[in-house]
């Protein structure tokens, strides 16, 4: 029985960056003790205004291709997680497809806000576990928020970030590697945070000029990660015989650093078996956990053997986690 | 004994309000109708009216679905909600059907493959439920609003794209019987992306005065598809999938195809040298409805008693970007 393992990984993060704290200015007051001291974000990194969720997205995957030693036509499959794509239609992951020149891959597009990329990856996983057609798959979490973003908005301009990270998946007879996954959502939240600007909220010249087409916090949410993130842990380690304290390296969604700490805490597990990259990266919502994942590795955090859990959330809400023991 | 995934019951949902060719013939002072009639296979089409939206659809076609198989939205492990015109950039559409319908416990996401999206999302579904083995329901929806974005004005898009919603409930279950969804197979070439969308309102052409004036906050045709790209390559993929499930086009009971053009459909089918019995269309009643025109096809073959149990039906999709996914069934109602 073969199992699947990530073979490569890549990143890529606009050059242009600013400080948190010079956002003060523009919101009109100091919002640096909550944005840096309790989310942890401390600088803000911005696309070009020509670069697309898919331009961000092809640098990371092509990192990921060459760590992995595969070319754009090994891919069966590219999968983009993403909820700021190039386009209402067609999918992002076609632009991707065609910038990479990856002609032997099927496509198509995850939404799952911020737990895209997780439930993504978990996707390609059933596929290349049910198909033996499908041996390489790309998963690209790729996220270009500030193009949506309210600079005057004093709850999301210091939080979002633009940025992309991919990883490349592939059938291993060299050990278990995947061992199980888990999503739970809660829909009744999807009027709270979105980019509400689609068919079902059709933009007009006013609906633009009152900034409505923007992302928005609309209602306040309960906190609903340091409640579930623990319980997801342990039921989806539970679903592969493992407890909280077989996790070797635990990567969540970098939304908040005081919300991780308290998840360390309930978990019983210390803060070296978890990776964060909200301060030097901002928030990338479907792309911070590839993203975390590329400088674990590169940083040596990850060996051979290791349990290794992915734990994310997306507003909205749903919530996505992946164990899987390193290869 | 093996882990099976079959179809247990459709739904369909279009909205009310009607919009005949004559309507297209009248607003553009010209005869659009005979076209649309004699080449694309439509006579009329539902379109969503102002105060209504796309997920309205959505959950009536789900609970339809849901109500005949007396499944409750409780039972349900998993929403795919399948589109290219989703209710909002973000969050996915299926949060707000999970929300409103009431399926806590369902885990759920929205797939955009253009309008090959219900067919890959089916798939995806099959996968899901194969592998997760606590899991036993799926609900795939493909919903479609395209109306929503089209500019009136312009005769070539006005007049074909519709509005609706088709889904299908799944189950799994553990059976030596070789029933249910079979298997799969998908291609795609993304050097057509900028050929046909919604461009605007996305990160590469945010909404600004120049995405608006441009109209690229509309659905837009900014490159013309060759005409043969899906006569040429359905039959491919059809001949590729029989290979895959090793059986012949002979053994085909029903195939149902993406319902952009009547015309092509009749082609393929005498390509594939298929009677043209064995197809089923509804884009005279209901107009072109991408992600949706699928599911809503196999709905109303079922309605006509078009489908037996055991028959071999397969359905072959393609959507702008460009992407095709085909998948056989062995039928289990």
């Amino acid at each position: 029985m073969f199992s699947i393992k990530i073979s490569g990984t890549g990143i890529y993060t606009p050059s242009k960056m600013i400080p948190t704290s010079s956002i003060n200015e523009m919101v009109g007051e100091d919002i640096t003790h909550w944005a840096i001291d309790k989310m942890g974000i401390e600088v803000k990194k911005i696309s070009d205004p020509e670069e697309a969720a898919s331009d961000l997205a092809v640098i990371a995957s092509r990192q990921a291709l060459q760590k992995a030693g595969l070319n754009p036509t090994d891919l069966d499959l590219v999968i983009v997680a993403t909820d700021t794509p190039d386009y209402l239609s067609p999918a992002t992951s076609s632009v991707l497809q065609c910038k990479l020149g990856a002609k032997n891959a099927g496509t198509f597009d995850v939404n799952c806000a911020c737990a895209g990329f997780v439930t993504a990856l978990d996707t390609a996983t059933k596929y290349l576990l049910t198909d033996k057609s499908y041996k390489r798959a790309l998963v690209v979490g790729t996220y270009a928020m500030t193009k949506f973003l309210n600079w005057k908005d004093k709850v999301t301009a210091p939080i979002f970030s633009d940025g992309s990270g991919a990883v490349i998946i592939e059938q291993t007879e060299e050990g278990p590697g995947y061992l199980a996954s888990k999503i739970i959502a809660d829909g009744c939240f999807y009027d709270y945070l979105g980019v509400y600007l689609g068919s079902g909220a059709v933009p007009t010249p006013e609906y633009i000029e009152k900034g409505l087409h923007l992302v928005r916090y609309n209602k306040r949410y309960p906190d609903v990660n340091t409640e579930n993130w623990p319980i997801l842990v342990r039921d989806t380690l539970k679903k592969a015989d493992l407890y909280p304290e077989d996790i070797d390296m635990i990567l969540y969604t970098q939304v908040r650093k005081y919300t991780i700490e308290e998840v360390m805490k309930s978990l019983n597990l210390p803060m070296e078996k978890t990776y964060m990259v909200m301060g030097k990266y901002g928030y990338t919502g479907s792309a911070c956990i590839p993203m975390a994942l590329n400088d674990a590795l590169e940083d040596g955090k990850i060996n051979k053997g290791d349990i290794v859990v992915f734990c994310s959330s997306g507003g909205g809400y749903a919530m996505a986690a992946y164990v899987m023991k390193w290869v | 004994m093996k882990r099976i995934t079959k179809i247990i019951s459709t739904g369909l949902k279009v909205p009310d309000k009607i919009l005949p060719n004559q309507y297209f013939n009248e607003f553009f002072k010209e005869d659009v109708g005979t076209w649309l009639e004699g080449m694309v296979g439509q006579k009329e089409r539902h379109v969503l009216a102002e105060s209504e939206s796309v997920s309205d659809l959505t959950i009536e076609a789900a609970l339809m679905a849901l109500n005949e198989a007396k499944v409750t939205p409780e039972d349900l492990d998993l929403i795919i909600v399948s589109s290219d015109t989703h209710e909002y950039i973000s969050p996915p559409t299926s949060f707000v059907v999970q929300g409103k319908i009431g399926a806590k416990n369902a885990m759920n996401f929205d797939l955009n493959a253009s309008c090959a999206s219900f067919v890959t999302a089916l798939s995806t579904a099959d996968r899901w439920l194969k592998t997760e083995k606590n899991a036993k329901y799926a609900l795939v929806i493909g919903q479609y609003g395209m109306t929503k974005y089209l500019d009136w004005n312009d005769k070539y898009t006005a007049t074909l794209f519709a509005d609706g919603a088709g889904a299908f409930l799944l189950k799994t279950e553990e059976t030596d019987e070789e029933t249910g969804i079979l298997d799969s197979v998908f291609t795609a070439d993304g050097t057509y992306f900028d050929y046909i969308g919604v461009f605007g309102g996305g990160t590469k052409y945010p909404l600004d005065e120049d995405t608006m004036s441009k109209g690229l906050n509309k659905l837009r045709i900014l490159k013309r598809y060759p005409p043969d790209i899906n006569s040429k390559n359905w039959p491919i993929l059809t001949r590729n999938l029989m290979e895959k499930i090793n059986k012949k086009l002979d053994d085909i009971n029903m195939i149902f195809f993406t319902q952009i053009n009547l015309t092509t459909i009749k082609e393929v089918m005498f390509n594939l040298n298929i009677p043209l019995e064995k197809t089923h269309w509804v884009m005279d009643k209901y107009g072109y409805t991408g992600s949706a025109c699928i599911p809503m096809a196999v709905h109303d073959a079922r309605v006509q008693r078009k489908l037996n149990k055991d028959d071999l039906v397969i359905l072959v999709a393609s959507g702008a970007g460009y992407a095709m996914g085909a998948i056989a069934l062995k039928w289990s109602l």
